[in-house]
């Protein structure tokens, strides 16, 4: 009865012994299981990548009304967007088929090149599960790389801006499109009211000051 | 009982409030088109004056703090100004800047008599294109602040608002500062200092008086106003000193010259730009 207590307890503290170097080291015995890259890829990325107060933080779904729809086009789940594209090469300008996308701060201002966001080839689709440009982790592991602390809603910024006045916009971008158009009233109504009034009244006071010979 | 000439408009600290918002106004629209236009030869000319994009950006914030710091301590003393226990005089009296029905059907009176239809309104102290220019900073200048700080704090930002929430900021501090640049140069300088009447300049802002027998002309029911309740002896004022008006008028057109070369480059290098 007391050596099978003796050997209960040590079987025990061997095990907590053995724990030490799989909780410290991240369970390394069992890691060696990984055999596929594929595999290995996705223990790695199935992270969103960033953690407040040691917790997860997953890209909220909630969006508020005037939200950006997905502006680009659906580039699918492919984990090579450009596997179909004839001639493919690294030296084809990014800009030569997607034209004006450089036209946006990022590339203008901040002086960045497509890659440095988009990496190298493959380019994933941004559905692509993996893809560092998935919704899921594009925040950690695209805006974070300049903006430390970017977090998902940061990310929700639209780089390649679309022009605000366009008609396209209002279906990808209402609250732009609106705002585009209430500031672009506010102007010419400002302007209409103002202008021929001014005008109006500097005549007036022309031809009053005339009359009365000053 | 001896005549008054001159009576006082504006007071000290109105007029260095003024003097303020013109400093602050200039500086922020002149290193903000110096980014807009960083592009053009126009740009880099003006963000050269302040060392570069980058510096240029960092007096841009600072003037707006400096800016937004003035009216906050405007909107204090107008607070201090308001008398509470007649406050609805104070608010809604011929003193106060607050639009009244009188200030619509003075305008629809006026607009008449450009076209000969009637007589000139009998303005009181403020007229209604005054009251719009004052009001015009009260709705530009908070716009201007809260899209200006989301977009020198993006990220803070974005803990409370979602991140496109940045490109409408944008757009807004944008639209909203073209168009207080337009209406200033346009409008305000072109009307307040080139009729034939106030031209070469005028003057009642930087003096802070103005002379009774043009007030008569213009705002004819503040001079009858004050002649009847006797405060015209209160208000009386001396003319301005000769270097102190010297001073005004070198910096009066130093402001008008440039303000008309600024729009008339902005329009000009506006077709090389793209607005991101």
């Amino acid at each position: 009865m007391n050596g099978s207590h003796l050997m209960h307890n040590v079987s025990r503290l061997l095990l907590v012994l053995a724990m030490i170097p799989a909780c410290t080291s991240g369970w390394v015995f069992a890691s060696t299981d990984v055999t596929t890259d594929a595999r290995r890829y996705s223990l790695q990325e199935s992270s969103s990548g960033y953690y407040e107060d040691d917790i997860e933080v997953m890209p909220h779904k909630r969006t508020l009304p005037g939200s950006p729809a997905n502006t680009t086009k659906r580039t699918g789940r492919y984990a090579d967007v450009h596997r179909l594209v004839k001639d493919y090469s690294g030296k084809i300008r990014c800009t030569s088929c997607h034209v004006n996308k450089a036209d946006n701060l990022h590339t203008v201002r901040g002086n960045i090149t497509c890659r440095q966001c988009h990496g190298l080839d493959p380019i994933a689709g941004a559905d692509f599960y993996y893809a560092p440009m998935n919704s899921i982790r594009k925040h950690a592991y695209v805006c974070a790389k300049c903006h430390q602390g970017a977090t998902p809603s940061f990310a929700t910024f639209v780089v390649h801006t679309p022009a605000a006045g366009d008609a396209k916009t209002r279906s990808s971008f209402p609250t732009l499109y609106y705002s585009h158009y209430l500031m672009l009233f506010l102007i010419i109504g400002v302007f209409v009211v103002f202008l021929p009034h001014s005008i109006l009244w500097w005549i007036r006071d022309w031809l009053m000051n005339k009359r009365r010979g000053k | 009982m001896n005549t008054v000439t001159r009576i006082t408009r504006f007071t000290v600290i109105d007029r260095i409030t003024h003097l303020g918002l013109i400093l602050t106004f200039s500086l922020l629209s002149i290193t903000g088109a110096g980014r807009l236009y960083f592009n053009t030869d126009w740009g880099t000319a003006i963000l050269s004056w302040f060392g570069g994009y980058t510096s240029a950006t960092i007096i841009h914030i600072w003037a707006g703090w400096l800016m937004t710091l003035g009216f906050i301590v405007h909107i204090l003393l107008v607070l201090t100004r308001l008398d509470w226990r007649s406050w609805k005089l104070s608010l809604f009296g011929p003193d106060s800047l607050i639009p009244t029905a009188r200030d619509f059907r003075e305008f629809g009176q006026r607009v008449l008599w450009f076209f000969g239809i009637g007589n000139a309104p009998k303005f009181e102290r403020w007229t209604y294109w005054e009251k719009f220019d004052y009001w015009a900073v009260f709705w530009g200048i908070p716009l201007l602040f809260i899209t200006g700080l989301m977009l020198i704090y993006p990220i803070e930002t974005s803990r409370f608002l979602p991140g496109w929430t940045l490109n409408i900021a944008l757009l807004l501090h944008r639209a909203e500062a073209i168009l207080a640049i337009s209406y200033i140069i346009v409008i305000h300088l072109l009307v307040g200092h080139f009729r034939r009447s106030t031209f070469p300049l005028n003057e009642t802002m930087f003096s802070g008086s103005v002379s009774v027998e043009e007030e008569a002309k213009e705002k004819a029911d503040w001079i009858e106003r004050l002649s009847k309740t006797g405060q015209m002896q209160q208000l009386k004022a001396e003319p301005p000193v000769t270097w102190y008006r010297r001073l005004y008028f070198v910096f009066g057109y130093a402001v008008i010259a440039s303000g008309f070369y600024f729009i008339g480059a902005a329009i000009y290098y506006s077709q090389f730009i793209v607005l991101h």
